[in-house]
């Protein structure tokens, strides 16, 4: 990257940005620095909110209404924010739906809309936004996964197939890019209290004393924003879990 | 106008952005750029964008297809381009 495009702010692209660990990461993005260009789907005056909670912190957004599943929307915004800003330093792709159902019970129709919000969303971002990656010769793309990867819960296929996809994309961008000054990797979330964990928050139980706690969004923000740093260069193409060490907690026997 | 000279010697600059490794070596107008200078398909790609930003119009699609008979030699992409 040049030293004139070092000095300018870098301009970050968060989908899903209007609520829960998306809201969270774009105010941190912003207090750190970052222009950030927000991405909503419905939640309109929940986008306004945290745009204007970044202003009044003193910090610049901006909020643009697209489904990340629709290729027509997901070139729309990135021309958008190319025009305003000449520049996307950083991708967030943040935006996911949770459907849960049985496999027996999940239809053709729901099956596709998960792992086209969440699989397919995440290759559309990141494919509108490489040319100006490759262009300035620096990039960071942060996608997101889950702990249900590696230990799904029953009714989880969609979103846990959806999100075993994330990080294979993740790998195979890490690996065609990587020598570009492109680094890709993806969070992997625990259990994070937001409106979208809100209707499964039962099945997955409450805080523990003796097990790790429900996360917060900030903290998911916080791995977010090294991820978006030049800090995190030699990271590349890995799953990094956030889960307050859920994964790795044997569960207590009765007893 | 620049004059031909000076249009290859931004491309061998661009080349070299493009592929660090090959900087400070020498690029003739008949190198392949595949075969003799090691760019890849995203290289390429990038190449063309650098060249369309600074040299003129190129078109990558166009000048991919006619590959078999330029054989993607350094001086093939200034023969595809019409300058801005």
């Amino acid at each position: 990257m040049t030293t004139a495009a070092a000095q300018q702010p870098r301009v970050a692209l968060v989908t899903g940005g209007s609520r829960g660990i998306g809201a969270a990461l774009c105010r941190r993005l912003a207090a750190d620095g970052l222009t950030v260009h927000l991405v909503y789907r419905d939640a309109e005056a929940a986008a306004k909110e945290v745009v204007d909670g970044i202003h009044a912190a003193g910090g610049t957004a901006v909020a643009h209404r697209a489904d990340v599943a629709e290729e027509d929307g997901v070139r729309s915004v990135t021309e958008a924010v190319l025009s305003a800003e000449g520049a996307i330093h950083v991708l967030v792709n943040n935006a996911g739906v949770i459907d849960d159902k049985l496999v027996l019970l999940t239809s053709v129709a729901r099956w596709e809309r998960v792992l086209r919000v969440n699989l397919t969303g995440t290759f559309l971002m990141a494919r509108a936004v490489l040319p100006a990656m490759l262009d300035q010769g620096w990039g960071r793309i942060i996608n997101f996964s889950s702990n249900s990867v590696r230990i799904p819960g029953a009714g989880q296929c969609a979103y846990a197939a959806s999100k075993g996809g994330v990080e294979a994309l993740t790998r195979v961008l890490a690996v065609e890019l990587g020598r570009k000054g492109i680094r890709v990797n993806t969070v992997a979330p625990g259990r994070v209290r937001t409106d979208m964990t809100g209707p499964v928050a039962d099945k997955l139980g409450g805080d523990d004393a003796a097990g790790p706690r429900w996360g917060l969004p900030e903290d998911i923000a916080g791995l977010v924003a090294f991820l978006a740093s030049d800090e995190s260069d030699y990271i590349q193409g890995q799953t990094i879990t956030a889960d307050g060490g859920r994964l790795v907690t044997r569960p207590r026997g009765k007893g | 106008m620049p004059t031909d000279t000076v249009v290859f010697d931004q491309l061998v600059k661009l080349i070299f952005e493009v592929k660090p490794g090959l900087a400070g070596s020498e690029v003739l107008p008949e190198d392949s750029l595949v075969d003799g200078l090691g760019l890849d398909s995203l290289d390429i790609l990038q190449l063309s964008r650098k060249v369309n930003r600074d040299l003129g119009f190129f078109d990558l699609d166009e000048w991919g297809e006619a590959a078999d008979s330029h054989g993607r030699t350094v001086s093939s992409i200034l023969d595809a381009l019409e300058p801005a």
